[in-house]
Protein backbone atom coordinates (compact mmCIF):
# COMPACT_ATOMS: atom_id res chain seq x y z
CA UNK A 1 0.00 0.00 0.00
CA UNK A 2 1.30 3.42 -0.85
CA UNK A 3 -0.08 6.56 0.71
CA UNK A 4 0.00 9.24 -1.98
CA UNK A 5 -0.55 12.98 -2.02
CA UNK A 6 -3.25 13.83 -4.51
CA UNK A 7 -3.74 17.55 -3.83
CA UNK A 8 -2.10 19.91 -1.34
CA UNK A 9 -3.42 23.44 -0.99
CA UNK A 10 -1.84 25.86 1.46
CA UNK A 11 -4.02 27.76 3.91
CA UNK A 12 -3.55 31.27 5.31
CA UNK A 13 -4.19 30.26 8.89
CA UNK A 14 -4.60 26.51 9.36
CA UNK A 15 -3.06 23.23 8.23
CA UNK A 16 -3.01 22.80 4.45
CA UNK A 17 -5.81 21.01 2.66
CA UNK A 18 -4.39 17.58 1.93
CA UNK A 19 -6.21 15.11 -0.25
CA UNK A 20 -4.58 11.72 0.13
CA UNK A 21 -5.04 8.47 -1.66
CA UNK A 22 -4.18 4.88 -0.87
CA UNK A 23 -2.74 3.01 -3.83
CA UNK A 24 -2.71 -0.77 -4.11
CA UNK A 25 -1.17 -2.86 -6.86
CA UNK A 26 0.61 0.13 -8.36
CA UNK A 27 2.55 -1.90 -10.90
CA UNK A 28 -0.22 -4.33 -11.69
CA UNK A 29 -0.94 -5.06 -15.34
CA UNK A 30 -4.56 -5.87 -14.56
CA UNK A 31 -7.67 -3.70 -14.62
CA UNK A 32 -7.71 -0.50 -12.57
CA UNK A 33 -10.22 1.43 -10.51
CA UNK A 34 -10.19 4.72 -8.64
CA UNK A 35 -12.65 5.10 -5.79
CA UNK A 36 -13.53 8.62 -4.65
CA UNK A 37 -15.04 9.19 -1.20
CA UNK A 38 -16.50 12.20 0.52
CA UNK A 39 -16.67 15.30 -1.71
CA UNK A 40 -19.15 16.85 0.69
CA UNK A 41 -18.61 17.49 4.39
CA UNK A 42 -21.88 15.73 5.13
CA UNK A 43 -20.91 12.47 3.47
CA UNK A 44 -19.47 10.86 6.57
CA UNK A 45 -20.84 7.42 5.72
CA UNK A 46 -19.01 7.59 2.40
CA UNK A 47 -15.79 8.49 4.22
CA UNK A 48 -16.33 5.56 6.60
CA UNK A 49 -16.91 3.02 3.82
CA UNK A 50 -13.83 4.22 1.95
CA UNK A 51 -11.61 4.07 5.02
CA UNK A 52 -12.83 0.58 5.93
CA UNK A 53 -12.13 -0.47 2.35
CA UNK A 54 -8.55 0.81 2.69
CA UNK A 55 -8.02 -1.36 5.76
CA UNK A 56 -9.56 -4.38 4.02
CA UNK A 57 -7.39 -3.93 0.94
CA UNK A 58 -4.28 -3.47 3.06
CA UNK A 59 -4.87 -6.92 4.53
CA UNK A 60 -5.65 -8.44 1.14
CA UNK A 61 -2.48 -6.97 -0.30
CA UNK A 62 -0.43 -8.63 2.43
CA UNK A 63 -2.13 -11.90 1.47
CA UNK A 64 -1.16 -11.33 -2.16
CA UNK A 65 -4.77 -11.05 -3.32
CA UNK A 66 -4.58 -7.71 -5.15
CA UNK A 67 -4.24 -8.30 -8.91
CA UNK A 68 -5.36 -4.95 -10.25
CA UNK A 69 -4.52 -1.32 -9.57
CA UNK A 70 -6.79 0.24 -6.97
CA UNK A 71 -6.72 3.84 -5.75
CA UNK A 72 -8.94 4.85 -2.85
CA UNK A 73 -9.31 8.54 -1.97
CA UNK A 74 -11.45 8.53 1.18
CA UNK A 75 -11.94 12.28 1.57
CA UNK A 76 -11.81 15.26 -0.75
CA UNK A 77 -13.32 18.10 1.26
CA UNK A 78 -11.54 17.54 4.55
CA UNK A 79 -12.11 21.11 5.73
CA UNK A 80 -15.87 20.69 5.34
CA UNK A 81 -15.82 17.29 7.08
CA UNK A 82 -13.98 18.79 10.03
CA UNK A 83 -16.36 21.72 10.28
CA UNK A 84 -19.60 19.82 9.64
CA UNK A 85 -20.35 21.88 6.57
CA UNK A 86 -21.62 20.62 3.25
CA UNK A 87 -19.52 22.62 0.78
CA UNK A 88 -16.10 24.29 0.67
CA UNK A 89 -16.37 26.41 3.83
CA UNK A 90 -14.66 29.53 2.50
CA UNK A 91 -17.01 30.32 -0.37
CA UNK A 92 -19.72 27.63 -0.05
CA UNK A 93 -19.05 26.24 -3.50
CA UNK A 94 -19.57 22.58 -4.31
CA UNK A 95 -16.40 20.84 -5.46
CA UNK A 96 -18.58 18.33 -7.32
CA UNK A 97 -19.89 21.15 -9.51
CA UNK A 98 -16.44 22.27 -10.70
CA UNK A 99 -15.33 19.45 -12.97
CA UNK A 100 -13.30 18.97 -15.06
CA UNK A 101 -11.78 21.87 -13.12
CA UNK A 102 -9.69 24.83 -14.18
CA UNK A 103 -6.13 25.28 -12.95
CA UNK A 104 -6.24 29.08 -13.39
CA UNK A 105 -9.66 29.46 -11.81
CA UNK A 106 -11.05 29.86 -8.33
CA UNK A 107 -10.07 27.65 -5.39
CA UNK A 108 -12.50 24.78 -5.85
CA UNK A 109 -11.97 24.84 -9.62
CA UNK A 110 -8.26 24.29 -8.94
CA UNK A 111 -8.95 21.51 -6.45
CA UNK A 112 -11.22 19.83 -9.00
CA UNK A 113 -8.61 20.23 -11.76
CA UNK A 114 -5.82 18.62 -9.73
CA UNK A 115 -8.05 15.82 -8.50
CA UNK A 116 -9.34 15.15 -12.02
CA UNK A 117 -5.79 14.94 -13.34
CA UNK A 118 -4.95 12.32 -10.69
CA UNK A 119 -8.02 10.28 -11.69
CA UNK A 120 -7.13 9.99 -15.36
CA UNK A 121 -6.30 6.67 -16.93
CA UNK A 122 -8.30 4.34 -14.71
CA UNK A 123 -10.51 1.73 -16.34
CA UNK A 124 -13.28 2.17 -13.78
CA UNK A 125 -14.26 5.10 -11.60
CA UNK A 126 -16.41 4.70 -8.54
CA UNK A 127 -17.82 7.70 -6.67
CA UNK A 128 -19.28 7.19 -3.20
CA UNK A 129 -22.10 9.69 -2.87
CA UNK A 130 -24.88 10.65 -0.56
CA UNK A 131 -28.19 12.13 -1.58
CA UNK A 132 -28.03 15.82 -2.46
CA UNK A 133 -31.44 16.40 -0.89
CA UNK A 134 -32.57 15.73 2.70
CA UNK A 135 -33.19 12.10 2.01
CA UNK A 136 -31.71 8.71 2.74
CA UNK A 137 -31.85 5.74 0.48
CA UNK A 138 -31.18 2.11 -0.19
CA UNK A 139 -27.72 1.78 -1.69
CA UNK A 140 -28.13 2.07 -5.45
CA UNK A 141 -26.02 2.71 -8.50
CA UNK A 142 -26.48 6.01 -10.28
CA UNK A 143 -25.17 5.92 -13.80
CA UNK A 144 -25.62 8.88 -16.08
CA UNK A 145 -26.40 8.34 -19.72
CA UNK A 146 -23.62 10.26 -21.45
CA UNK A 147 -23.05 7.89 -24.34
CA UNK A 148 -19.85 6.63 -22.68
CA UNK A 149 -21.33 4.78 -19.70
CA UNK A 150 -20.90 1.04 -19.14
CA UNK A 151 -24.07 -0.49 -17.79
CA UNK A 152 -22.83 -4.07 -17.88
CA UNK A 153 -19.92 -3.61 -15.50
CA UNK A 154 -21.99 -2.02 -12.74
CA UNK A 155 -24.17 -5.13 -12.55
CA UNK A 156 -21.16 -6.80 -10.93
CA UNK A 157 -21.77 -4.73 -7.81
CA UNK A 158 -24.85 -6.84 -7.20
CA UNK A 159 -26.89 -3.98 -5.76
CA UNK A 160 -30.66 -4.19 -6.05
CA UNK A 161 -31.13 -1.08 -8.21
CA UNK A 162 -29.27 0.62 -10.99
CA UNK A 163 -30.71 4.04 -11.77
CA UNK A 164 -29.79 4.69 -15.37
CA UNK A 165 -30.96 8.06 -16.62
CA UNK A 166 -30.17 10.97 -18.90
CA UNK A 167 -27.98 13.65 -17.38
CA UNK A 168 -29.45 17.00 -16.47
CA UNK A 169 -27.55 20.19 -17.41
CA UNK A 170 -25.95 20.72 -13.99
CA UNK A 171 -24.47 17.23 -14.06
CA UNK A 172 -22.20 18.24 -16.93
CA UNK A 173 -20.10 20.00 -14.27
CA UNK A 174 -19.96 16.93 -12.02
CA UNK A 175 -17.27 14.29 -11.67
CA UNK A 176 -19.16 11.29 -13.01
CA UNK A 177 -20.14 12.91 -16.31
CA UNK A 178 -16.70 14.34 -17.00
CA UNK A 179 -14.91 11.19 -15.93
CA UNK A 180 -17.01 9.19 -18.43
CA UNK A 181 -16.21 11.68 -21.19
CA UNK A 182 -12.52 11.29 -20.47
CA UNK A 183 -12.57 7.52 -20.98
CA UNK A 184 -13.22 6.04 -17.53
CA UNK A 185 -16.24 3.83 -16.95
CA UNK A 186 -17.50 5.94 -14.09
CA UNK A 187 -20.55 5.48 -11.89
CA UNK A 188 -21.76 6.44 -8.42
CA UNK A 189 -22.94 4.37 -5.49
CA UNK A 190 -25.49 6.48 -3.62
CA UNK A 191 -26.29 5.49 -0.08
CA UNK A 192 -26.85 6.55 3.48
CA UNK A 193 -28.04 9.59 5.36
CA UNK A 194 -26.12 12.86 5.53
CA UNK A 195 -24.01 13.27 8.62
CA UNK A 196 -24.54 9.74 9.92
CA UNK A 197 -22.92 6.31 9.69
CA UNK A 198 -25.10 3.24 9.35
CA UNK A 199 -23.24 -0.03 9.88
CA UNK A 200 -25.67 -2.24 8.01
CA UNK A 201 -25.70 -0.02 4.92
CA UNK A 202 -21.93 0.33 5.12
CA UNK A 203 -21.51 -3.46 5.10
CA UNK A 204 -23.80 -3.80 2.09
CA UNK A 205 -21.83 -1.20 0.14
CA UNK A 206 -18.49 -2.68 1.20
CA UNK A 207 -19.60 -6.12 0.05
CA UNK A 208 -20.81 -4.67 -3.25
CA UNK A 209 -17.44 -2.99 -3.87
CA UNK A 210 -15.52 -6.17 -3.01
CA UNK A 211 -17.81 -8.14 -5.31
CA UNK A 212 -17.09 -5.70 -8.13
CA UNK A 213 -13.33 -5.83 -7.57
CA UNK A 214 -13.41 -9.61 -7.59
CA UNK A 215 -15.62 -9.98 -10.68
CA UNK A 216 -13.64 -7.36 -12.56
CA UNK A 217 -10.44 -9.25 -11.82
CA UNK A 218 -8.78 -6.75 -9.51
CA UNK A 219 -9.08 -8.86 -6.39
CA UNK A 220 -8.51 -12.59 -6.06
CA UNK A 221 -11.23 -13.34 -3.58
CA UNK A 222 -14.31 -15.55 -3.80
CA UNK A 223 -17.51 -13.63 -3.21
CA UNK A 224 -21.15 -14.39 -2.72
CA UNK A 225 -23.41 -13.32 -5.55
CA UNK A 226 -25.43 -10.18 -5.00
CA UNK A 227 -28.73 -9.12 -6.45
CA UNK A 228 -29.62 -9.55 -10.08
CA UNK A 229 -29.83 -5.77 -10.40
CA UNK A 230 -32.99 -4.06 -11.51
CA UNK A 231 -32.24 -1.35 -14.04
CA UNK A 232 -34.73 1.42 -13.53
CA UNK A 233 -35.33 4.67 -15.31
CA UNK A 234 -37.01 7.82 -13.99
CA UNK A 235 -40.42 6.66 -15.26
CA UNK A 236 -40.30 3.76 -12.81
CA UNK A 237 -39.96 5.99 -9.76
CA UNK A 238 -43.07 7.35 -8.08
CA UNK A 239 -42.34 10.52 -6.14
CA UNK A 240 -44.55 11.27 -3.16
CA UNK A 241 -44.58 14.75 -1.66
CA UNK A 242 -45.76 15.95 1.70
CA UNK A 243 -48.99 17.89 1.37
CA UNK A 244 -48.44 19.62 4.69
CA UNK A 245 -45.52 20.95 6.70
CA UNK A 246 -44.84 19.71 10.19
CA UNK A 247 -43.18 16.84 12.02
CA UNK A 248 -42.73 13.82 9.78
CA UNK A 249 -42.99 10.30 11.18
CA UNK A 250 -42.34 7.42 8.77
CA UNK A 251 -43.98 4.01 9.18
CA UNK A 252 -41.74 2.21 6.71
CA UNK A 253 -38.02 2.01 6.02
CA UNK A 254 -36.05 2.05 2.83
CA UNK A 255 -36.24 -1.36 1.26
CA UNK A 256 -39.81 -2.08 2.40
CA UNK A 257 -42.01 -3.64 -0.26
CA UNK A 258 -45.31 -1.80 -0.09
CA UNK A 259 -48.70 -2.36 -1.67
CA UNK A 260 -50.97 0.30 -3.06
CA UNK A 261 -52.90 1.80 -0.15
CA UNK A 262 -50.34 0.93 2.56
CA UNK A 263 -49.62 3.59 5.15
CA UNK A 264 -46.15 5.05 4.65
CA UNK A 265 -46.11 7.69 7.36
CA UNK A 266 -47.75 10.80 8.73
CA UNK A 267 -47.19 14.51 9.20
CA UNK A 268 -48.21 16.13 12.48
CA UNK A 269 -48.65 19.77 13.37
CA UNK A 270 -45.35 20.89 14.91
CA UNK A 271 -47.10 22.87 17.66
CA UNK A 272 -50.41 21.19 18.38
CA UNK A 273 -49.50 17.58 17.52
CA UNK A 274 -52.66 17.23 15.39
CA UNK A 275 -52.28 14.72 12.57
CA UNK A 276 -52.32 16.75 9.37
CA UNK A 277 -51.68 14.11 6.78
CA UNK A 278 -51.61 10.35 6.47
CA UNK A 279 -49.25 9.38 3.65
CA UNK A 280 -50.55 6.48 1.61
CA UNK A 281 -48.71 4.55 -1.09
CA UNK A 282 -50.22 5.21 -4.53
CA UNK A 283 -48.64 2.09 -6.01
CA UNK A 284 -46.96 -1.20 -5.32
CA UNK A 285 -43.20 -1.14 -5.19
CA UNK A 286 -40.11 -0.82 -3.06
CA UNK A 287 -39.36 2.26 -0.99
CA UNK A 288 -35.96 3.32 -2.27
CA UNK A 289 -35.63 6.74 -0.62
CA UNK A 290 -37.27 8.63 2.20
CA UNK A 291 -37.04 12.03 3.81
CA UNK A 292 -34.57 11.80 6.63
CA UNK A 293 -35.31 14.73 8.91
CA UNK A 294 -38.08 15.09 11.47
CA UNK A 295 -39.16 18.56 10.28
CA UNK A 296 -40.63 18.67 6.81
CA UNK A 297 -41.80 21.44 4.49
CA UNK A 298 -44.90 21.24 2.36
CA UNK A 299 -44.09 19.73 -1.06
CA UNK A 300 -40.84 18.16 0.14
CA UNK A 301 -40.26 14.75 -1.40
CA UNK A 302 -41.08 12.35 1.38
CA UNK A 303 -40.78 8.98 -0.39
CA UNK A 304 -39.59 7.52 -3.67
CA UNK A 305 -40.99 4.15 -4.67
CA UNK A 306 -39.55 2.02 -7.45
CA UNK A 307 -42.27 0.15 -9.22
CA UNK A 308 -41.57 -3.02 -11.17
CA UNK A 309 -44.57 -2.53 -13.46
CA UNK A 310 -43.49 0.93 -14.49
CA UNK A 311 -39.85 -0.09 -14.90
CA UNK A 312 -40.72 -2.20 -17.89
CA UNK A 313 -39.05 -5.25 -16.40
CA UNK A 314 -40.31 -8.37 -18.08
CA UNK A 315 -41.83 -11.06 -15.91
CA UNK A 316 -40.03 -14.40 -16.21
CA UNK A 317 -41.82 -16.82 -18.55
CA UNK A 318 -43.33 -19.74 -16.74
CA UNK A 319 -43.63 -23.04 -18.65
CA UNK A 320 -47.17 -24.35 -18.55
CA UNK A 321 -47.60 -28.02 -17.82
CA UNK A 322 -49.05 -29.98 -20.74
CA UNK B 1 -33.41 28.67 -17.77
CA UNK B 2 -32.26 29.94 -21.16
CA UNK B 3 -31.99 26.37 -22.33
CA UNK B 4 -35.62 25.66 -21.52
CA UNK B 5 -36.75 28.79 -23.32
CA UNK B 6 -37.08 31.39 -20.59
CA UNK B 7 -35.00 34.46 -21.37
CA UNK B 8 -32.84 34.90 -18.31
CA UNK B 9 -30.16 37.27 -17.14
CA UNK B 10 -28.12 37.54 -13.95
CA UNK B 11 -27.47 40.79 -12.12
CA UNK B 12 -24.55 41.01 -9.73
CA UNK B 13 -24.11 44.02 -7.54
CA UNK B 14 -23.11 45.19 -4.13
CA UNK B 15 -21.36 43.30 -1.35
CA UNK B 16 -22.50 39.98 0.02
CA UNK B 17 -24.47 39.98 3.26
CA UNK B 18 -24.99 43.76 3.10
CA UNK B 19 -27.94 45.93 2.11
CA UNK B 20 -26.96 48.82 -0.16
CA UNK B 21 -29.71 51.42 -0.58
CA UNK B 22 -28.37 53.06 -3.72
CA UNK B 23 -27.62 49.70 -5.38
CA UNK B 24 -31.06 48.48 -4.47
CA UNK B 25 -32.76 51.56 -5.88
CA UNK B 26 -30.71 51.38 -9.08
CA UNK B 27 -31.68 47.73 -9.52
CA UNK B 28 -35.35 48.44 -8.83
CA UNK B 29 -35.40 51.22 -11.41
CA UNK B 30 -33.74 48.90 -13.89
CA UNK B 31 -36.25 46.11 -13.28
CA UNK B 32 -39.20 48.46 -13.68
CA UNK B 33 -37.72 49.88 -16.88
CA UNK B 34 -37.13 46.39 -18.27
CA UNK B 35 -40.69 45.35 -17.51
CA UNK B 36 -41.99 48.52 -19.18
CA UNK B 37 -39.83 47.80 -22.23
CA UNK B 38 -41.10 44.21 -22.43
CA UNK B 39 -44.72 45.34 -22.18
CA UNK B 40 -45.27 43.80 -18.76
CA UNK B 41 -45.89 47.11 -16.98
CA UNK B 42 -47.69 50.13 -18.37
CA UNK B 43 -45.72 52.84 -16.58
CA UNK B 44 -43.84 55.97 -17.62
CA UNK B 45 -40.30 55.48 -18.85
CA UNK B 46 -37.80 55.24 -16.00
CA UNK B 47 -34.50 57.04 -16.46
CA UNK B 48 -31.63 54.60 -16.19
CA UNK B 49 -27.88 54.93 -16.76
CA UNK B 50 -26.51 53.98 -20.17
CA UNK B 51 -24.55 50.75 -19.67
CA UNK B 52 -21.06 49.87 -20.81
CA UNK B 53 -21.50 46.78 -22.95
CA UNK B 54 -18.99 43.98 -23.06
CA UNK B 55 -19.19 42.96 -26.73
CA UNK B 56 -15.87 44.25 -27.96
CA UNK B 57 -13.90 44.29 -24.77
CA UNK B 58 -12.79 41.48 -22.53
CA UNK B 59 -13.04 40.67 -18.86
CA UNK B 60 -9.94 39.43 -17.12
CA UNK B 61 -10.00 37.68 -13.77
CA UNK B 62 -7.52 38.30 -10.99
CA UNK B 63 -7.06 35.18 -8.86
CA UNK B 64 -4.91 34.80 -5.76
CA UNK B 65 -1.67 32.93 -6.39
CA UNK B 66 -1.25 32.07 -2.71
CA UNK B 67 -3.18 32.10 0.59
CA UNK B 68 -3.20 35.08 2.95
CA UNK B 69 -4.97 38.37 3.52
CA UNK B 70 -5.83 40.45 0.48
CA UNK B 71 -5.16 44.17 0.92
CA UNK B 72 -6.52 46.24 -1.98
CA UNK B 73 -4.47 49.22 -3.15
CA UNK B 74 -7.22 50.99 -5.09
CA UNK B 75 -10.94 51.58 -4.79
CA UNK B 76 -13.66 49.65 -6.55
CA UNK B 77 -14.78 50.94 -10.00
CA UNK B 78 -11.53 52.82 -10.65
CA UNK B 79 -9.84 52.87 -14.01
CA UNK B 80 -6.58 50.94 -13.77
CA UNK B 81 -3.62 51.01 -16.15
CA UNK B 82 -1.85 47.89 -17.30
CA UNK B 83 0.82 47.07 -14.72
CA UNK B 84 -0.75 49.16 -11.96
CA UNK B 85 -0.83 47.65 -8.47
CA UNK B 86 -4.33 46.43 -7.60
CA UNK B 87 -3.39 45.08 -4.20
CA UNK B 88 -1.21 42.75 -2.16
CA UNK B 89 -1.50 39.41 -0.41
CA UNK B 90 0.14 39.36 2.98
CA UNK B 91 0.84 36.46 5.30
CA UNK B 92 -2.05 36.11 7.74
CA UNK B 93 0.18 35.41 10.73
CA UNK B 94 3.45 37.25 10.08
CA UNK B 95 2.27 40.07 7.84
CA UNK B 96 4.96 39.47 5.23
CA UNK B 97 4.02 40.52 1.71
CA UNK B 98 3.57 37.32 -0.29
CA UNK B 99 2.41 38.63 -3.66
CA UNK B 100 1.71 41.84 -5.52
CA UNK B 101 -1.27 41.82 -7.86
CA UNK B 102 -0.80 43.84 -11.02
CA UNK B 103 -3.47 44.74 -13.55
CA UNK B 104 -2.82 42.67 -16.71
CA UNK B 105 -4.80 45.08 -18.88
CA UNK B 106 -6.00 48.68 -18.80
CA UNK B 107 -9.66 48.99 -17.93
CA UNK B 108 -12.25 49.40 -15.20
CA UNK B 109 -11.89 47.40 -12.01
CA UNK B 110 -15.58 46.55 -11.83
CA UNK B 111 -15.21 43.79 -9.23
CA UNK B 112 -13.04 44.01 -6.14
CA UNK B 113 -12.89 41.45 -3.36
CA UNK B 114 -14.30 42.63 -0.04
CA UNK B 115 -13.60 39.58 2.15
CA UNK B 116 -9.90 39.63 2.97
CA UNK B 117 -9.08 35.98 3.66
CA UNK B 118 -7.98 34.29 0.46
CA UNK B 119 -6.86 30.86 -0.63
CA UNK B 120 -4.96 30.07 -3.77
CA UNK B 121 -7.40 30.75 -6.58
CA UNK B 122 -9.73 33.09 -4.67
CA UNK B 123 -11.15 35.75 -6.94
CA UNK B 124 -9.63 39.14 -6.12
CA UNK B 125 -11.10 41.27 -8.86
CA UNK B 126 -12.25 41.60 -12.43
CA UNK B 127 -11.21 44.20 -14.99
CA UNK B 128 -13.15 45.08 -18.09
CA UNK B 129 -10.93 46.48 -20.78
CA UNK B 130 -10.11 46.39 -24.45
CA UNK B 131 -9.61 43.03 -26.10
CA UNK B 132 -5.89 42.22 -26.16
Amino acid sequence: MKRVDIVTLESPNRAPLKIEGFLFGENSKGASVAIVGAMSGEHVNQLYVASQLVEYLRIKEEEGKIVGKILVIPAINTYALNMGERHWPLDKTDINMMFPGYEQGETTQRIAARLFEALQGYDYGMILEGRRDQGMCLPYVKIISSGYEDLESVKDLGLSFIHHRPHNPVETAMLQYNWQLWGTKAFSIVFGKSGAVDESTSRDVHNAIVRFLSKRKMLKSPVFEGYNSNIINPAAITVIKAARAGIFSPSVKCGTHVQKGDKLGKVMDALSGERLEKIISPCEGIVTCQYSHPLIFQNSIVFRIASVEMSGQKEPKVKKKK
Amino acid sequence: MNKIGTKTLVVEMGVGMRLGKSNGEQLLEGLLNLMRHEGILDIPKVEVRFPIQSHEGEVVYLNASCPGLFVPAIEHCQVVQKGEVVGHIVNALGGKRMDEILAPITGILFTLRAYPIVYEGSLLGRIFGEKQ
